[in-house]
């Protein structure tokens, strides 16, 4: 397993996870810096024996969000997780200019979800997991998961349409 | 159609699309479209880490990648395993050695007291022992710590420590004797204190007794 290849192929998926949980680019930036270089430390010891790559990656990814808020607590600040910071209600000149109108609208429409149900729709439109693969990962239920995220997604719908996107 | 069944449809559904398959031709699904959305969505050209990022990484890597592939070619011959092995026993034993020898020394510190040393090690120490003889540090080390010790001391020649001949040190000898006089012992002219003079055929040694300060020892300067 060659790890440039891990870094190409994963790569996006890990920063949009992390930019779902995390809200800024750059905390985004971060969370995928410390996500790799944990990925790079271990790779002598991941055992693909024990779980596809992928589910890997992401375990440490989720891992390196939950250190980053609590890092936030421990310093005192905002819980960020709680408040889209990033994500205005107006959407920035530069930001239309730039066509990136539908992502500032899809993180604000995930940034309505509670934590956990940020969590696993960040986990499944990022990596692609199954399911049973999220379950397992998050120790919920497969049946769970798959109704956490068609209401998480009913929700974000809502959002979308009453911006008139959808 | 109750949650339930609904969420098991769109799930199954989603997992078609996430396989690459075309959605289902049975309408407009609003949820579906939202999906659709979120699969499409790709913010990692946002980042401003990626390439650098990847060269760090890999560089590291290759860091700890050449290091590995040493080792691995060190396990694959049979000659450096035995010798990396007895390496690490030699690595091993060094400090117990060291130890042993060491304590070794400490025993001949007491070759004419008794001490704490001599105490613990269990060794006589009194003057004129015959295990540890008096005077004679190389015998007393031989005597008592056996011949791995006594490589330690060597009688080196007089001649060999001293820069200058004995004979040129002033007082001579005369007969087998040294030819001192005590001339006198008078008071000096210092305001304390007495001296005594020695007279030889070639000098006069005088030995004072009085109070001196610092400064006539030391040169005091100040900035």
């Amino acid at each position: 397993m060659d790890f440039a290849e891990i870094y190409d192929r994963y790569f996006p998926g890990i920063y949009n996870y992390a930019r779902y949980r995390v809200g800024s680019p750059a905390d985004a930036d971060d969370v995928a810096a410390r996500t790799f270089e944990a990925a790079l430390a271990g790779l002598g010891a991941y055992d693909a024996a024990r779980g596809p790559e992928r589910v890997w990656l992401f375990g440490i990814a989720r891992n390196m969000v939950a250190d980053f808020f609590r890092r936030r607590i421990r310093r005192g600040e905002v819980f960020l997780e709680d408040i889209p910071e990033q994500i205005g209600t107006e959407p920035h000149i530069e930001d239309l200019l730039a066509g990136k109108e539908e992502v500032r609208l899809l993180l604000e429409a995930v940034s309505v979800l509670d934590a956990r149900s940020r969590d696993i729709v960040a986990l499944k439109f990022s990596s692609g997991m199954t399911n049973r693969d999220i379950a397992h990962m998050t120790g919920l239920g497969e049946s769970n998961v798959g109704l956490i995220i068609y209401r998480a997604v009913k929700k974000m719908q809502a959002s979308l349409a009453a911006k008139g996107k959808i | 159609m109750s949650e339930e069944e609904a969420a098991k449809k769109f799930n199954l559904e989603l997992d078609g699309l996430f396989a690459g398959g075309k959605r289902p031709a049975s309408g407009a699904d609003p949820l579906m479209d939202a999906a659709e959305k979120l699969i499409r969505a790709d913010f990692s050209g946002e980042s401003e880490i990626r390439v650098l990022l990847r060269e760090r990484l890999i560089a590291e890597k290759s860091g700890a990648g050449g290091f590995l592939e040493i080792i691995r070619s060190l396990r694959r011959n049979t000659w450096t395993q035995a010798a990396l092995a007895s390496a690490c026993l030699l690595s091993l034993l060094l400090p117990v050695m060291r130890t042993e020898r060491r304590n070794d020394i400490v025993a001949l510190t007491p070759v004419t007291k008794t001490s704490p040393a001599v105490v613990k090690a269990g060794l006589p120490g009194k003057p004129g022992n015959k295990t540890a003889p008096a005077g004679n540090p190389a015998a007393a080390a031989r005597a008592i710590a056996g011949p791995a010790v006594s490589d330690f001391f060597r009688s080196v020649p007089m001649g060999s420590l001293s820069g200058e001949r004995l004979h040129n040190f002033p007082i001579e000898t005369s007969a087998e004797q040294f030819p001192i006089v005590v001339a006198e012992g008078r008071r000096s002219d210092s305001p304390a204190g007495t001296e005594v003079r020695w007279e030889t055929e070639h000098v006069v040694i005088t030995l004072e007794n009085r109070v001196i300060s610092p400064e006539d020892l030391f040169e005091r300067r100040s900035l």
